[in-house]
């Protein structure tokens, strides 16, 4: 059956040499699809990692009024401690606060001779983070506490990313259908073009007795060859834009550690996809065609 | 030669190709294995929709076309590529490849139906050989005859060693003395025992040939047989057909 497969393979790869440009065309626009599908993928889930690593963090300051005596900030850190959900609370007084401030920003605190501003500050840290907002609503009433800005809520931070990756999640997934609605006109069309430019050769074929197989598979692997060469081509950018997206977060940002590129996943993952979509495409491609004249 | 069932049968044959055109309106014939007819009538009569009907390219609307007792009407998409192998069609337009040479016209018919490489270096000499064009065997299509090409178009119709052979037209862009050779072939075709349908308007060949005729008007049957009357209205005034209401 090697036979056969070569003349099917043959006739496959004739057409994609017949129509280059078209074929080429096909090739790309998948090839962006499978891009930005994949490379949205990717940023979204380095996004909800790094979220991740960030939840671990998490952390809220509750600074103490200004006027509180230290026997009331003494009872405040107590009461903190106490609470559900709370995994520790550390506590850095007034002058601890200003000296780091200071040593951290020279240049603000610097010949300024003014009274140390801080407050005192607890630390707290959480072993359930879904109690923070309960525990945050509660340190904000209590009387020790500052009244304005008692707490530091660390949640804008997680909030944010969570706007990212929906806003990530939204445009990945219209960006990407739009341009894979693109891909798939193109390989559909690519396949109507070959049906053209191949009717002679089909119209042999059919009048001498050819099974349908063998007319539609060459079309169906014209199809499936441009979904994963596109494929293999998207892989081979992503790569590329993986490594230069890593290096740049490495140098500005040193604290976000970019992972591997998963290249054999990838490549799987995409050619696999690409080639269900070729497929698809030139399937609905040959169907349409009106395969005799029917009269009624 | 012909055995008593017969190989194609038309039972009162109808074809409408939409509302207010038909093809055919009621044709009711049989041919006998092994037997040569022609299909004769001005342009429109309906032969070209009697071989489009024998060959699956146009379905039955009513009555029905049997090929060797299997109905044609009830034949499904699958079926068709199977029964095609059992006939030979020889286009009007020749249909060849023109940027294949003349035995892989041959050859890459031959692979469409699923034989092998092998197959086709041992059989297509011998193919071409019996429509007597072996020694063009290398020349492409537009290096050819009409009639030279005519006979590579007969050559890929016989690689499925076919006992049916439908011809639309063959003569039709021929000169007389090409026609000839054609039909010298198609008959030598048939004296092996190939049955033989052909549409044509060639009324000299038809003559010559010396074979039934079947004379078509306005789709229908316009008389059993040989026709000398209408053979010698167009001999003697081959533009001006005899009218028919239409
Ligand atoms: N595909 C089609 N769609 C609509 N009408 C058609 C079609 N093919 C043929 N017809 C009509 O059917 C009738 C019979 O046509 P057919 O081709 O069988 O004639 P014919 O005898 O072969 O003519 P010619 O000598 O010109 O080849 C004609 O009226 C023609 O216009
Ligand atoms: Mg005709």
């Amino acid at each position: 059956m090697f036979d056969r497969l070569e003349f099917l393979l043959n006739e496959a790869f004739v057409s994609l040499r017949r129509n280059k440009w078209i074929t080429f065309a096909a090739i790309t626009t998948s090839a962006m699809a499978l891009f930005i599908i994949g490379g949205f993928a990717f940023a979204y889930f380095g996004l909800a990692s790094f979220a991740g690593t960030q939840e671990s963090k998490f952390d809220i300051n509750v600074f103490a009024r200004t006027d509180a005596s230290p026997e009331q900030v003494q009872a405040l850190g107590k009461r903190l401690e106490k609470l559900d959900g709370v995994k520790a609370v550390t506590f850095r007084s007034k002058a601890e606060v200003w000296k780091a401030f200071q040593k951290e920003n020279p240049e603000i605190s610097s010949g300024l001779e003014i009274e140390n501003p801080m407050p005192d500050t607890f630390n707290i840290t959480f072993t359930d983070l879904k109690k923070a907002k309960d525990i945050v609503a509660y340190a904000r009433k209590m009387p020790e506490v500052a009244p304005k800005d008692g707490v530091q809520y660390m949640g804008d931070v997680q909030a944010l990313i969570e706007q990212v990756m929906s806003a990530i999640r939204w445009l990945g997934l219209v960006l990407g259908t739009v341009m894979l609605a693109t891909g798939g006109i193109l390989i559909y069309n690519t396949i109507r073009l070959t049906m053209v430019a191949r009717k002679k050769e089909m119209r042999i074929m059919e009048l001498v007795g050819a099974t349908r197989q063998t007319v539609w598979t060459p079309l169906m692997i014209e199809g499936v060859a441009e979904g994963v060469m596109g494929a293999l081509l998207a892989t081979a950018v992503l790569w590329i834009a993986h490594s230069v997206v890593a290096k740049l977060l490495e140098t500005s940002l040193s604290v976000v550690k970019v992972g591997e590129f998963p290249l054999a996943v990838t490549a799987i993952v995409l050619c696999l996809s690409g080639a269900a979509y070729g497929l698809v495409c030139s399937y609905l491609a040959i169907r349409e065609r009106p395969t005799e004249e029917l009269p009624r | 030669m012909a055995t008593a069932a017969p190989y194609i049968q038309l039972n009162k044959l109808e074809v409408a190709y939409n509302d207010y055109v038909s093809g055919l309106r009621g044709v009711s014939l049989e041919v006998s294995r092994g037997e040569f007819i022609f299909l004769c009538g001005q342009t429109g009569s309906g032969k070209s929709t009697i071989i489009k009907v024998l060959s699956c390219q146009v379905k039955p609307t009513k009555g029905d076309a049997l090929i060797d007792g299997r109905s044609l009407a009830s034949v499904t998409p699958e079926e068709v590529p199977m029964l095609r192998r059992k006939i030979g069609i020889v286009p009007q337009d020749f249909g060849l490849l023109p940027n294949k040479k003349v035995w892989e016209n041959v050859g890459y018919a031959m692979r469409a139906v699923g034989r092998s490489k092998h197959e086709v270096r041992n059989e297509v000499p011998a193919i071409l050989e019996r429509v007597n064009i072996l020694h063009r065997a290398d020349a492409y299509p537009n290096e050819l005859s009409g009639g030279e090409q005519q006979r590579v178009a007969i050559a890929r119709a016989l690689i499925n060693n076919p006992p049916l052979l439908l011809a639309d037209e063959p003569t039709g862009n021929l000169d007389p003395g090409h026609s000839d050779e054609i039909i010298n072939i198609l008959l030598d075709l048939n004296s092996q025992g190939t049955t033989i349908v052909v549409a044509t308007h060639d009324i000299m060949q038809v003559e010559r040939a010396n074979q039934r005729v079947i004379q078509l008007a306005g789709g229908m049957i316009d008389k059993g047989d040989h026709d000398d009357e209408i053979l010698q209205h167009m001999r003697e005034d081959p533009l001006e057909f005899p009218t028919e209401e239409s």
